[in-house]
């Protein structure tokens, strides 16, 4: 598509204008404020017009009014176009008022093709966007190069042209990319947080909602407790309460006990009362008798008791006398049966004739012991078969000599011992010495073996080398050895015969003396000599006892002289034992008749001093009663009835005492019982307490107050712990509602926190949600338009670079761009081409992106306002030789004030267009012919032309 | 004889479902404190005969004992004149309750049985109470009851929900029908559960609904009233007392085409044509196609709104302007992002929001350096 013809008939600074444009290169020439920006605008807007399709926006507005012409009425213009394809258009818009008017019209026919179009408000009429598929902001964008924009590319900035082209392809503009859009996607979704981050908003969100929600279980859990509180408190406050009606009933049971007691108080008073009249007339019936002094009347019932009790005992011992004296009578007659005298019976030497019984009973036994010993060795000597005259024998010899010859027989005995140990000595000898003798018989075999050893076989030999230092030795000793041995065989024998010589001799000798002792012996019948020295002592024994027995028949004698009187006395004529006894007996039993009329006679004294004092007490008793009774005029001598009569007037002085001390105890009584009060105040609350005690006046079987004081105790403790129980109750509970957090701030706080949070989990889902629906997307638009894209900029590469490089690749993964060389047929990455190449490709790249972004095959032509401002000379050289190149296949409108660049342009000898604008001025378009630079001809500039 | 007749006060309420933050709740619940009061106060100036409570005068399970102490020292103050409560399901009777632990004034008086019980109120006029007992009593508490002696004026004070004339989906408490007032021989019934107040008529029975005092949260309409009635013969007749000081408004604003924050929440509010006297929370939806002239800063006008408003919430359902996604060219990845995401919308529906916002954060990414606004 190519621009034809423009009319400006208003618009900015620029009115009634006419241009007629190059189908390859217009230079648009001015400096600032000559209206070229205008003129582009101009251009645009009638091409795509100034409002868009939507409601006008308030830019768009401000644009409507800021090249509204300033001194013109008009306002708008007309464009020609032609399509590549042949096809030519008129556009006519109007911008004046507020709904600018487009109408479009076909040029062959003449027709006008508006309706054929959308339109929309504001004179919009979807024209181009139907023609070429381009909206004018993408066409702005692509086909529209900014100031300086050109010179962006730096010398090492290949890159630059990679990410260039994958932004317009992510966005349609130049200043973002999928690339980027996802990296911000990315980091709004981690500055988020996820599930499992411990930071950022979500995190501590989650935190706060579960310390909320913390504090409302701990919220719920405290509740609950203080429900449990409020129902132990109800129940507390029922049990009080029915505590307290309890008290209320045992008060009104002790009332009625007061009542009670106060009405038994009222008839015990009168009861009282009556006792006290009844002691009255009593006491006045009493007429008063002599003060007689109750001491008094206890002196004479004490002795009035003391006399009775004393005649009793006076009685009793009479009788006691009478019966010991009858004792005394009957004593001394038994004492006279007796054989001895009065007299015999007061001597002191009666206890004599008992140890003389004593010493007769003794000595008869030790005589009868005698004899039977005497007997017992008699018999025994005659069974030992002792003849008699052995004894003569023994007493001839004497103790003496049969202890030595006992003595001699030891002797003899260990004479014999000795010798048989010496014998055995000798054997003993002689078996040691056969053992020395084997041993000397080996070690004279072996010194022998060894001695004939040299003459063995050779292998033996060396076995005897081994053994040499023994065979020497053994050789050495043993010839000596056998020597000495034969000398101390020799000297042994000897000795030994001249030992047994000895023994033989001392045995001889011994046995000539034990012959000698044994003819000694048999002459008294023994073998052995303590046989004989036992006999002898026997018979020693039965000479002591016929000794003994002689002396005590002496003894014998002299005790019967000394019994004889006695037996006299008590009249008996033979001495035996039972005489004995029998006067042992009479004289015991006269010493008890003795001793006892001793003791009556005593006895019988005694009881007669007694006697003789309690008269005496009975006559100073019946003296003190005399003068008590005659004090009391009772005295009449008879004693009983004078003390009948004394008591008597003592009894009505006690009980007129008595009653007057009733009288005294019941005045107490009613005054302790009245308790300070006068029985009129009784009366009164007895009255006071009817009315309170009433209902209940028909319980009769009341427990009795004391215990209703201690129930009530009992039942006031009870309610005073539950009260206390209910004081620490409530604290609790005020303690535990004062820990209560508020629900509804928790609630709130929570619910805020859950929409904040849900908030957040919406956006970072949405966030999701777009990263991955543009991940997707990036990746099969880049899949599929790389290609598409490549093949665009394919076809007008060849000629951009006289054929050097034909095709070109893009990467739909990072759209690095690679072009083959035509020769090499290698592909090379941007990065690696000149430098002029890449700007040829950059160019290239923004034109092939305006047909890209277009739906039709038509070139888009290009406006370039002043992109070149920043390059230097040779830079602008280069790319003004890019353009020119450009310009055979792209109509190029280049805005610029640089007069270097016209001159450059001439200089390269292009065919082009200037158009030159002042400030306010009409221009004349100028054609420059052609110059020295001949430019090879081809195809499309001649289509054009 | 006069009454003045009022529910659903919810002392002690918490604003958690409107997400008002706590010291804006703080500020609501002391309101409804002054607004006892102020029915207390009416009372007083009435010269009523009683005051009768319809329920749900405070939440049972977190109200404190501040406001429990605030009750009694109120109460107490327009002694003699009695106070009939009959408790509803947020504050039903049990002996943990408030009701049953606390002693309160001798001239109030609290129903404790789940069915009607009378209180003779003049010579003449019989209150009949019923005190939910439990948190969702679902049985009818008029089922074969008749209000007697013939001859007299019987009044229901109940917390229940009439079936017929309102929303079900509020759920069923302690419910009943017009008609068992009229089988039970009650002629005037003052109720309360439903927070718009109501005055229903039928067969000369009439069921007075006072509606909460004030409103509770976003979505209450209906009116917010204390009731007086004045018994002149029969009949007694019915003002209903606005007593609202606070109002929670829902507005749906559609942009037109607007260049900035500041003409656009000056738009809303010239919307918003009354407020309430004392406090006004806004929440605003964002409906429409984004003007494409506007670049929105949430905060911004939700800072600008505050100050008309004591709390202000803005939710964004503006989509993207379709001419906007339109310029995008369809040969572009984000062209083409656009038209994929927009295919989305049109064939999931139900999950258009999300597929709005990865629309707007995906295009955002392709602009701007932060896409999340702070």
């Amino acid at each position: 598509m190519i621009l034809a013809k423009l009319h400006i008939h208003g618009f900015g600074c620029l009115a009634q204008q006419e241009f007629e444009f190059h189908p390859g290169l217009n230079v648009i020439f001015g400096p600032n404020e000559s209206g070229k920006s205008t003129l582009q605008q101009a251009i645009l807007s009638l091409l795509f017009g100034i409002y868009s399709r939507s409601r006008p926006t308030s830019s768009e507005k401000q644009y409507h009014e800021r090249f509204r012409p300033w001194h013109f009425d008009q306002y708008g213009g007309e464009l020609a176009i032609r399509m590549d394809d042949g096809r030519e258009y008129l556009i006519t818009r109007r911008f004046d008022g507020r709904e600018p008017q487009t109408r479009i019209f076909e040029t062959s026919t003449g027709q006008e093709v508006t309706q054929n179009y959308f339109s929309g408000r504001r004179g919009y009429v979807e024209f181009l966007e139907a023609l070429v598929g381009l909206s004018r902001r993408v066409f702005e964008a692509t086909a529209c190069f900014k100031q300086g924009e050109l010179a962006v590319l730096r010398d090492d900035d290949a890159k630059e042209i990679n990410d260039y082209l994958m932004r317009f392809i992510d966005s349609g503009a130049s200043d973002a990319s999928a690339r980027l859009a996802l990296d911000r996607l990315s980091k709004a979704i981690r500055s988020l947080g996820t599930d499992r981050s411990r930071s950022g908003p979500i995190y501590e969100l989650r935190q706060d909602i579960q310390r909320t929600e913390a504090l409302l279980e701990e919220r719920k859990s405290l509740a609950k407790q203080l429900e449990s509180d409020y129902l132990k408190i109800q129940h507390l406050k029922g049990q009080i309460e029915s505590l307290q009606q309890r008290e209320t009933e045992i008060e009104r049971d002790v009332r009625l006990c007061d009542y009670q007691e106060l009405q038994n108080l009222i008839q015990r008073h009168e009861k009282l009362a009556v006792r006290k009249q009844e002691l009255e007339q009593q006491l006045n019936q009493i007429q008063r008798q002599p003060h007689i002094p109750v001491t008094n009347r206890d002196v004479v019932l004490k002795l009035m008791q003391e006399r009775k009790l004393l005649r009793e005992e006076r009685q009793h011992m009479h009788e006691e006398l009478r019966h010991l004296q009858s004792e005394l009578k009957k004593a001394r007659y038994d004492l006279d049966a007796l054989p001895p005298d009065q007299d015999f019976w007061t001597r002191d030497d009666l206890n004599q004739f008992f140890e003389l019984q004593r010493r007769w009973e003794r000595m008869q036994q030790f005589v009868d012991q005698i004899e039977a010993e005497r007997k017992a060795l008699h018999k025994r000597l005659n069974e030992m078969g002792i003849a008699p005259e052995i004894e003569s024998k023994l007493n001839a010899i004497g103790f003496e000599a049969l202890e030595a010859l006992q003595d001699r027989e030891n002797e003899l005995k260990e004479k014999q011992a000795d010798l048989d140990g010496q014998r055995q000595e000798i054997e003993q000898r002689r078996r040691y010495f056969m053992f020395g003798r084997i041993a000397v018989v080996l070690v004279l075999f072996i010194s022998f073996f060894l001695a004939i050893s040299s003459m063995l076989p050779n292998h033996i030999i060396s076995f005897q080398d081994s053994m040499s230092d023994a065979q020497k030795l053994m050789s050495f000793l043993a010839t000596p050895l056998a020597i000495m041995w034969l000398i101390f065989e020799l000297l042994f024998k000897k000795s030994i015969r001249t030992w047994e010589g000895n023994i033989d001799y001392e045995q001889q000798l011994l046995q000539m003396e034990q012959n000698e002792l044994r003819e000694v012996l048999s002459q008294f019948g023994v073998d052995r000599a303590e046989e004989l020295l036992k006999i002898s002592n026997r018979y020693s024994k039965f000479r002591e006892l016929n000794a003994e027995a002689l002396q005590h028949v002496q003894a014998q004698q002299e005790l019967v002289e000394a019994i004889k009187p006695w037996l006299k006395t008590f009249q008996f004529r033979t001495l035996s034992l039972e005489t004995l006894a029998r006067i042992a007996e009479m004289l015991r039993h006269g010493q008890q008749l003795r001793r006892y009329i001793d003791e009556l006679n005593q006895k019988i004294s005694e009881i007669e001093k007694k006697l003789a004092d309690k008269d005496q007490r009975l006559q100073d008793i019946h003296e003190r009663l005399r003068t008590l009774f005659l004090a009391a005029n009772c005295w009449t001598g008879n004693l009983e009835q004078d003390a009948e009569s004394f008591f008597q007037a003592v009894a009505r002085g006690q009980k007129y005492d008595a009653l007057m001390k009733e009288w005294d105890q019941i005045s107490a009584l009613e005054q302790e019982m009245l308790g300070g009060q006068t029985i009129e105040q009784v009366h009164e609350k007895v009255q006071a307490l009817e009315s309170a005690v009433s209902e209940r006046q028909s319980v009769t079987n009341l427990p009795p107050k004391k215990e209703l004081e201690q129930l009530l105790d009992e039942v006031r403790g009870q309610r005073q712990q539950l009260q206390i129980e209910l004081a620490a109750l409530q604290e609790r509970v005020n303690e535990r509602e004062s820990k209560l957090p508020d629900l509804s701030e928790l609630e709130e706080k929570l619910a805020i926190f859950q929409q904040e949070m849900d908030e957040l989990l919406r956006k970072r889902q949405a966030l999701q949600l777009a990263y991955e629906t543009l991940s997707e997307v990036a990746q099969e638009t880049h899949q599929s338009l790389a290609p598409e894209l490549a093949d665009i900029i394919g076809r007008y590469l060849a000629q951009l670079t006289d054929h050097r490089y034909e095709q070109v690749f893009i990467d739909p993964a990072s759209f690095d761009i690679k072009i083959s060389h035509a020769v090499a047929r290698t592909l090379v990455p941007l990065y690696q081409l000149s430098f002029g190449t890449q700007e040829q490709m950059f160019l290239l790249l923004r034109t092939a992106l305006t047909q890209f972004f277009s739906r039709s095959t038509d070139t888009i032509p290009l406006f370039l306002d002043d992109p070149l401002v920043h390059a230097d000379a040779q830079r602008q050289e280069n790319m003004l030789k890019i353009l020119l190149r450009l310009a055979r296949t792209h109509q190029l409108f280049y805005f610029t004030k640089d007069q270097s660049v016209i001159d450059m342009l001439a200089g390269l000898g292009a065919d082009f267009q200037l158009i030159s604008l002042q400030p306010m001025q009409t221009q004349q378009p100028m054609r420059w012919a052609a110059g020295t630079v001949t430019l090879p001809p081809d195809e499309e500039n001649t289509s054009r032309q | 004889m006069k009454l003045l007749h009022f529910s659903d006060l919810h002392l002690d309420s918490p604003f958690a479902s409107s997400t008002l933050p706590p010291k804006i709740a703080q500020g609501c619940r002391l309101r409804l404190r002054r607004t006892l009061a102020k029915i207390l106060d009416l009372a007083v100036e009435y010269e009523v005969d009683a005051v009768t409570i319809g329920g749900d005068l405070f939440e049972g399970d977190r109200v404190s004992k501040d406001t429990i102490h605030f009750l009694l020292e109120s109460f107490s103050q327009v002694a003699p004149i009695p106070i009939l409560i009959a408790p509803g399901n947020h504050d039903y009777y049990n002996p943990v309750s408030p009701y049953a632990r606390y002693e309160w004034p001798d001239n109030v008086y609290i129903f404790t049985e789940y069915r009607p019980r009378p209180v003779t109120l003049m010579n003449d006029v019989l209150i009949w109470g019923v005190a939910n007992t439990l948190p969702n009593c679902r049985d009818n508490p008029l089922t074969d009851f008749r209000a007697h002696p013939e001859g007299t004026q019987h009044v229901l004070l109940l917390h229940g929900s009439e079936m017929g004339h309102f929303d079900a989906s509020r759920g069923e408490y302690a419910p009943f029908h017009l008609k068992d007032l009229e089988q039970a021989g009650i002629q005037v019934a003052l109720l309360g559960h439903y927070h718009g107040g109501r005055v229903i008529e039928n067969n000369g029975t009439v069921a007075v609904y006072p509606g909460s005092p004030q409103p509770l949260s976003f979505g209450e309409s209906g009116k917010h009233t204390a009731v007086l009635l004045d018994w002149q013969e029969t009949k007694p007749n019915i003002t209903m007392i606005p007593l609202a000081t606070q109002a929670f408004i829902t507005l749906d604003f559609k942009p037109e085409p607007i260049t900035n924050t500041h003409s656009l929440a000056e738009s809303i509010i010239s919307t918003i044509s009354t407020r309430a006297t004392e406090a006004n929370f806004l929440r605003v939806n964002l409906i429409g196609e984004e003007p494409e002239s506007l670049n929105l800063q949430l905060g911004l006008l939700e800072t600008h709104l505050s100050q008309y408003f004591d709390y202000v919430t803005i939710h964004n359902r503006m989509r993207k302007a379709d001419i906007k996604l339109a310029q995008l060219d369809k040969k572009t990845v984000r062209g083409r992002f656009a038209s994929r995401l927009k295919h989305m919308l049109e064939e999931e529906p139900e999950d258009s929001a999300l597929i709005e916002m990865a629309l707007k954060f995906g295009l955002a990414a392709f602009e701007e350096e932060t896409i999340l606004n702070p």
